[in-house]
């Protein structure tokens, strides 16, 4: 069930980074609802991915980490902690085929 | 020419026909009143300020006692832009702060030139050192303090942050509020300074203002880089304790200290990103006004060779 | 004082209508007029609006640097104002989608989703939306579950749904936008009843969204005419006849839409509203209404003798821009008696009293349409956000 759904960023909000050197956070401002967020540097990246296309939890994880095993326990911390977690602040939506 | 060039009795005259204009910063504004005291309090704290040359302004703002019975019992001070108000009245004796925010308003709501943020900017050799403005972080008494000592005053309270220069503050150098006791701590760091009517029983206390020091105001036209942004807390009795912090979570303190941050959209987080790029950002705890200025001083001056981060 | 003795007003008054109707004008205005200008386009909503203007008519150089600004400011906000409604829209339309029911956008935010030249410049200060009667406790339960809840206090609120027989003012909990549904155009207590199932017949579908509709161009002019001549709050006077001007200039691109516009007025009852929006249109910013469509309009609209008289009276002066120096003596008593008119349009009379007794004696006097705050910021000073009166 949950290998059908695919994550993207709403083009009709579309997110800007804003990162510095040295730091572990970056700003993510949706610029049409307004909400501006602090999260952590991996987050923006799995938000700057699925800005470009949707992609499923596995493929995120196969992206962020090309050499790691995606197992199981992984995509489903990758899932809670990011992805979710995201679709609940409004930075992203699921599509379930 | 300059405000203080008329006599009292003369700008009261102004005041309650055709209007003052003067120039606040990139502003002109047009100040009508038909309140009897009001025009002395204008003599002291925007004596300095050039008169304008032309026939338009871009703030039309009246202070009136409010129509009705009150004008005998209690009587209260109004001000509206263009016949409107966005506050309710004010006790008549709290006037010129009435004005204050009144222009407080009409530039913060209307002015989406620039980037307008709730911060006091100061400017040293160049550099500016910007100070959001949390309600509580004592910041106006530093911001003053700094101004006596010889930094150029921007802005109190509002930093207009241009759009299309990065970096660049605008000065808007005005009244510098104070709250409480710190009237009279700024009475005794510096007895020279020129502080305006008191207000007693405001909402936030008793408020006062330090006028800005002539020179910032001669120098108005004069923009400044953004270098430091800085988040002051008073702490009594503690000493100066400056720490880095990181720029990240700096822009969303900014962020949120912005008027129309979300009405500049995508050219409003740029431009704040902009900002960020060209400062070191610090948390600044400190309670004696003289040790904090040099510390402020010796930092700003270490960073003046330094180009921007990022 | 008897109505024929009234004065007309002063010229300065009829600056910002005169200068909307001939905008080609702008070039030739000097930096103290342009002072005037600004202020009252401001007041009026409508500064927005002259920045379209200026581009249209390609008069940047001409414009006096003070003045630029001002104008760029207003096009910023109309910018993030139509970004908003747009973003909204899609929200909104998706929640109702389950409904499987007709959505029909009605006002600003349909001429947002149509494309209409009058979205350009303009501001919004909520969304209307129009869905079959049936379905309107369903919407409103789709609605809450995310985050538009009523917002209107107690007393308000029973007065929309018992006395009306509409929902409140739905707003978003943390976006603050405001959101009015309805399942008719004008509340049910009121006198003149056009025929919600005539509007949705004739409903045109938008492309984008599966569940959109707008209204039909003849409807829209209809509507935005019972809009601006029904309703108590006469502070958008002159941006409302500005929307309907720019409407019907654009409408009349097509040959038949004169002949159609009367017909459909007659159909939906609103011959009236309709024969003041062409009057005013016509007289104050000079939209060209052929004269037999206006000889008609008035045939089957006008009201008798010295009732036209007054009105006329009345709501030039309600309509000019909302200034203190568009203001003579006549304009407050004019704007209460529109105000009463229009509830006594709205309600039966046995309800009309208590309500308004209510309303100036109980209620603060608030806008019942908010002006947006579309960025999230702090107040300045608490004692500001104390004292936002309106």
């Amino acid at each position: 069930m949950w290998a059908s759904s695919t994550w993207f960023v709403n083009p009709a909000n579309p997110i800007f980074f804003g990162a510095w050197p040295g730091e572990d956070t970056v700003v993510a401002y949706q610029s049409i609802s307004g909400d501006t967020h602090l999260i952590s540097a991996m987050g923006a990246a799995v938000l700057e991915l699925l800005q470009v296309g949707p992609l499923s939890a596995e493929a995120i994880f196969k992206d962020l980490f090309p050499d790691e095993e995606p197992v199981d326990s992984a995509i489903t911390t990758l899932r809670n902690n990011f992805l979710l977690h995201f679709e609940q602040l409004g930075l992203i939506e699921k599509f379930v085929s | 020419m300059i405000v203080g060039d008329y006599s009292i009795e003369a700008l009261q005259g102004l005041i309650s026909d055709s209007g003052l204009r003067f120039d606040v910063g990139p502003f002109t504004v047009s100040l009508q009143s038909s309140l009897d005291k009001f025009a002395a309090d204008i003599h002291l704290m925007y004596g300095a300020y050039p008169l304008s040359t032309q026939p338009f302004a871009d703030f039309h703002v009246r202070l009136d006692q409010p129509f009705g019975l009150r004008r005998w019992f209690r009587p209260q001070t109004n001000f509206t832009q263009d016949g409107r108000t966005p506050f309710k009245p004010l006790p008549l004796v709290q006037s010129f702060a009435m004005f204050e925010w009144g222009l407080n308003w009409c530039v913060s709501s209307q002015s989406h030139q620039y980037l307008i943020v709730h911060a006091a900017v100061v400017e040293r050799g160049g550099m500016a050192l910007i100070m959001p403005a949390p309600p509580g972080s004592g910041k106006s008494t530093l911001c003053a303090g700094l101004v006596s000592r010889g930094w150029r005053l921007l802005t109190d309270e509002l930093a207009l942050i241009s759009l299309d220069r990065p970096g660049e503050v605008i000065a808007l150098p005005r009244p510098v509020s104070l709250k409480n006791e710190s009237i009279d701590v700024i009475r005794d760091f510096a007895p020279t300074q020129i502080i305006g009517p008191i207000a007693h029983d405001t909402a936030k206390g008793t408020v006062a203002h330090m006028a800005a020091p002539r020179e910032s105001v001669q120098r108005s036209g004069e923009t400044a880089t953004s270098r430091l942004l800085i988040f002051p807390k008073y702490s009594p009795a503690a000493s100066t304790q400056i720490t880095p912090r990181q720029k990240a979570a700096s822009f969303m303190e900014l962020a949120d200290q912005s008027f129309n941050f979300n009405i500049l959209g995508e050219l409003g987080f740029r431009t704040l990103k902009e900002v960020l790029d060209h400062c070191d950002c610090y948390d600044l705890i400190y309670s004696d006004l003289d040790d904090v200025i040099v510390q402020l001083e010796h930092l700003i001056d270490a960073n003046g060779t330094g180009t921007a981060d990022g | 004082m008897p109505m024929a003795q009234v004065p007309p007003m002063d010229k300065q008054a009829h600056l910002l209508l005169s200068l909307l109707a001939k905008p080609q004008q702008m070039a030739d205005l000097d930096l103290q007029t342009w002072d005037v200008f600004i202020r009252q386009a401001r007041n009026a909503d409508l500064l927005g609006r002259v920045y379209e203007l200026v581009a249209e008519y390609q008069l940047f150089d001409d414009v006096p640097l003070p003045v630029r600004p001002h104008l760029l400011s207003a096009r910023r906000v109309a910018r993030r104002h139509r970004a908003m409604v747009h973003f909204e829209l899609g929200n909104l339309l998706g929640i109702l989608a389950s409904l499987e029911t007709p959505v029909v956008v009605l006002k600003g935010a349909a001429y947002v989703l149509a494309g209409l030249p009058v979205a350009a410049g303009r501001v919004f200060s909520d969304i209307d939306l129009m869905v079959a009667k049936d379905h309107l406790d369903e919407a409103e339960k789709l609605l809450k579950v995310q985050a538009w809840l009523a917002s209107a206090d107690s007393y308000d609120d029973k007065y929309y749904r018992k006395w009306m027989h509409e929902l409140p003012p739905l707003q978003h909990l943390k976006r603050h936008t405001l959101l009015d549904l309805h399942h008719a155009i004008l509340p049910q207590t009121a006198r003149l009843k056009p025929s919600s199932a005539k509007l949705f017949a004739a409903a045109v579908a938008v492309d984008d969204y599966p569940n959109a509709y707008v209204l039909c161009p003849e409807d829209m002019v209809l509507h935005s005419a019972t809009h601006l001549f029904q309703d108590d709050e006469f502070k958008h006077g002159a941006r409302d006849l500005v929307d309907l001007d720019t409407l019907l200039r654009h409408f009349a691109e097509d040959d038949g839409f004169w002949q159609r516009l009367v017909s459909r007025g007659e159909v939906m009852d609103l011959s009236r509203p309709l024969y003041y929006a062409l009057r005013f249109c016509q007289r104050m910013l000079e939209t060209p209404v052929p004269e037999s469509v206006m000889v008609q309009a008035a045939r089957v609209g006008r009201p008798v003798g010295p009732l036209a008289f007054c009105m006329d009276k009345l709501l030039e002066r309600a309509l000019v821009a909302d200034h203190p120096m568009c203001v003579d003596h006549f304009t407050g008593l004019a704007k209460w008696l529109l105000y009463i008119r229009s509830h006594y349009l709205r309600m039966p009379f046995h309800l009309l009293i208590p309500h308004l007794l209510h309303k100036a004696f109980i209620s603060p006097i608030k806008a019942r349409r908010m002006e947006r705050k579309v960025e999230s910021r702090p107040t300045i000073e608490g004692l500001i956000a104390e004292n936002k009166a309106k």
